[in-house]
């Protein structure tokens, strides 16, 4: 009996699925709330990429004691990728601030010339330092144009801090010996280099039409530690483009 | 050091370029104080025709040049004056925020108003060139409108003169599609406002699959109803160009009365890169309010509703905001009903829009053939073709009445939603006066207590079940549509809802089979 009620059943309900198909079905009276999240709302938040090069060299030392020349920074080998989060909080039209998170991976290449003397006076092939950080910072955003929920024409001027998560200072040698024909190479990788602070504070400004932006950071703390005075300074101004996934 | 000077200027490029940008926008004049106007030598004859038919005056201070003083001295400001709106007694110019703020001390200027914007167009495809397919829909989107009755009664829009605003017109002087409309030298002015020059033919394919879906001939067939049409082409919008197109579109509108136009079509919109859609609200916008003195003077706009129903934005874009702008959603020829792509209403201030649909895939002419396109971009100007049309069999119709007519002669007529409006026109209302619907007794609605319930009594076999569609909505005291919706129907009960209590003291409508029934929700 029961089986066949389920059959009944079953039937009856096969019998409503097939009495109709909703093609459309609307609630416009629903649909009027205003969303809060987009790219000209009250908040917005994106991904986006960078990468910056280095626009100034390391620092030459000078003292009453003593000048240290500082190596020269290779720099089409030297660069700063981000992958970062940006909040945007819009307070007016034509101005908002906001918060980014990001991950960056600095990579300093040293120039090798005889009279290097940082961070070692060995010429080696290849001579590099990474520095990886993650950098919160805070901006204010101008925008320049009336538009509508899109990102438009910016400037941002922000200050950040950082933290290092990992230095490395790492060479690479290839010994090439004369009676074998052979040569050998040799990677060496200093992990968190006593002379590298471990964290640190800058000013950034950004430029930006909608997802592209152009990026400038000046870091206004040292990268050297104090006691290590007769290293010199790394780069602090970095400039470069991000896009942003948006 | 290299890298120092790379970097530099690169920044400085593209600061400067960011920041010393020109301005553009109108500027607007307080009063048009010592200027006189005589429209028998401003205007087209057809114009002036219009206006009296349409009881317009033949004049009004709108239609009064700027005052000359007043055009001089902001010339002698700016960096350059690119056009004026005599409608809005404006200038359009280009200036550095120096000279804006120098403009706006003047004391004859009302106001500076910049301008930012860019536009949408109908994503287009080509595909098949099998000729079966191209006929089969070439007919379909023509006699969905019953173009067949028009064609008939011997009406192809003879006599009425049509401004198409487009991005440009490519091969319209040279495709087989136009031929007969230039045989008969009935492209009677042209005017790239981009430019400021006579020659259209070129640039945005998109303008002349447009012009062929109001008057387009393939293989001796008609792929748009006005085929005897006249026709003033402008070219308004241009890419990548990000601020002149509503200002374009607004001297265009001028243009277009000026020189006779009695229907604009409009195959354009503005929204996200300017607009919110709470600015929708016909009022908002400046190529709105431009639409709306059209209206005034006499002509009727038809605008596509825009692409963006399954974007964010979702809403009509502008001008299709405003009341008196026919505003045309998109069909599926397939399915028979709204058409994803195709932009929904209300308005902003709950209006009802889009008013009629037609087609929003369609066979419309390329460069040098035809190809299938889509977009309410071309379901605009099959309407167009369509008023065309409807205004030869109703030569004095204004175009108050017209708008009006087209609405009531709709297949969905006297019920509405924010898909389809009052859903494709017909021309056998044009013909008949009169609408008859294919039957008074298709269904029933029973409303007891919260649920209600409808039972179909004609329901089309399988192979005609796209006519089995059920229409219905609630609307609240405002008119404001609460909830709509489309059901195709395949049993006696076609429809039920089991609580309705939250609609109550709304009317239900419903529409099928050509019948409306309208209840009140106790």
């Amino acid at each position: 009996m029961k089986r066949i009620v389920f059959l009944i059943s079953f039937i009856a309900f096969l019998g409503v699925l097939n009495a109709q198909t909703v093609l459309m079905d609307e609630n416009p009276g629903q649909d009027t709330i205003v969303p809060k999240w987009g790219k000209n709302r009250q908040n917005f938040i994106h991904l986006y990429f960078g990468y910056s090069m280095f626009a100034d060299n390391f620092s030459d030392i000078y003292t009453d004691q003593f000048f240290i020349q500082a190596p020269n920074l290779k720099w089409l080998s030297s660069h700063d990728f981000t992958i970062g989060l940006r909040y945007k909080l819009k307070i007016t039209s034509f101005y908002a601030m906001g918060l980014d998170l990001g991950w960056n991976n600095k990579t300093f290449s040293i120039e090798q010339e005889s009279d290097k003397s940082f961070p070692t006076p060995i010429v080696h092939n290849k001579e590099k330092i990474y520095y990886n950080t993650m950098s919160l910072e805070y901006f204010n955003r101008i925008n320049f144009d009336r538009r509508g929920n899109k990102i438009g024409k910016f400037l941002d001027i922000g200050a950040y801090g950082f933290v290092c998560i990992g230095s490395v200072h790492y060479t690479m040698d290839i010994l090439e010996n004369m009676n074998s024909g052979y040569s050998t190479k040799t990677e060496v990788k200093n992990y968190s280099p006593d002379y590298l602070v471990k964290n640190g504070y800058g000013l950034s400004a950004r430029l930006g039409i909608n997802n592209f932006v152009l990026t400038a950071r000046y870091r206004m703390s040292d990268l050297i530690k104090e006691k290590y005075n007769f290293f010199p300074e790394f780069p602090r101004l970095e400039a470069g483009i991000q896009f942003s996934i948006h | 050091m290299k890298t120092k000077i790379i970097t530099l200027v690169l920044a400085l490029g593209f600061f400067s370029s960011l920041m010393s940008q020109n301005q553009y926008g109108w500027v607007e004049f307080t009063d048009k104080k010592d200027c006189s106007f005589d429209p028998f030598t401003y205007f087209d004859a057809r114009a002036i025709e219009r206006r009296v038919l349409g009881g317009i005056p033949l004049s009004d201070s709108t239609d009064f040049p700027l005052n000359s003083n007043y055009v001089s001295r902001i010339g002698l400001l700016a960096d350059s004056v690119m056009g004026y709106s005599r409608w809005f007694n404006a200038l359009f110019v280009s200036a550095t925020p120096t000279q804006v703020a120098e403009i706006t001390q003047l004391p004859f200027v009302k106001a500076f108003v910049p301008w930012t914007t860019s536009t949408y167009m109908a994503e287009s495809k080509s595909s098949s060139s099998d000729d079966n397919i191209y006929a089969d829909l070439q007919f379909k989107q023509v006699n969905s409108l019953g173009g067949f009755a028009f064609d008939s009664a011997g009406i192809h829009g003879k006599g009425i003169r049509i401004a198409v605003f487009d991005g440009g017109f490519p091969s319209v002087d040279k495709h087989s599609a136009f031929k007969h409309i230039r045989d008969n030298n009935r492209i009677i002015k042209t005017w790239d406002f981009t430019s400021n020059k006579e020659y259209v033919y070129s640039y945005q394919m998109h303008g002349t699959s447009v012009l062929s879906c109001i008057a387009g001939m393939y293989e001796g067939k008609p792929v748009g109803l006005a085929t005897e049409a006249e026709f003033l082409l402008a070219r308004t919008e241009v890419v990548p160009e990000p601020f002149s197109e509503e200002k374009n579109w607004a001297m265009a509108a001028e243009w277009a009365d000026k020189n006779g136009a009695q229907i604009i079509n409009s195959s354009l919109g503005y929204t996200a890169d300017r607009y919110f859609p709470s600015q929708m609200d016909g009022k908002f916008t400046y190529v709105t309010r431009a639409a709306q003195m059209a209206f005034r003077k006499g002509m009727l706009v038809v605008n596509a509703a825009g692409n963006e129903g399954t974007d964010q934005w979702k809403i009509i874009g502008a001008p299709a905001d405003a009341d008196s702008v026919l505003s045309i959603g998109g069909i599926d020829p397939e399915s028979g009903y709204h058409t994803g792509f195709s932009s929904y209403g209300p308005t902003a201030d709950k209006r009802m829009k889009p008013n009629v649909c037609a087609y929003g895939h369609v066979v419309a002419a390329d460069k040098s053939a035809m190809h299938f396109t889509q977009g309410t971009s071309f379901a605009s100007p099959l309407v167009a073709g369509f008023a065309a049309c409807a205004l030869q069999t109703k030569p004095g119709f204004t175009n108050k009445q017209l708008f009006e007519a087209i609405q009531k002669s709709a297949s969905l007529y006297p019920y509405f939603d924010y898909a389809h409006g009052y859903g494709v026109p017909q021309a056998s209302w044009f013909l008949n006066e009169k609408k008859t619907p294919e039957t008074n007794n298709a269904f029933s609605v029973q409303i007891t207590g919260p649920e209600l319930h409808i039972k179909a009594t004609e329901i089309y076999p399988e192979a005609e079940a796209q006519k089995n569609y059920l229409y219905f909505h609630f609307q609240d005291n405002n008119g404001f549509i609460q909830r709509y919706g489309v059901i195709q129907v395949f049993q006696e009960n076609a429809f039920d809802l089991y609580d309705i209590s939250q609609y109550k003291g709304m009317t239900f409508r419903a529409h099928y089979h050509g019948q409306t029934i309208e209840m009140l929700v106790k």
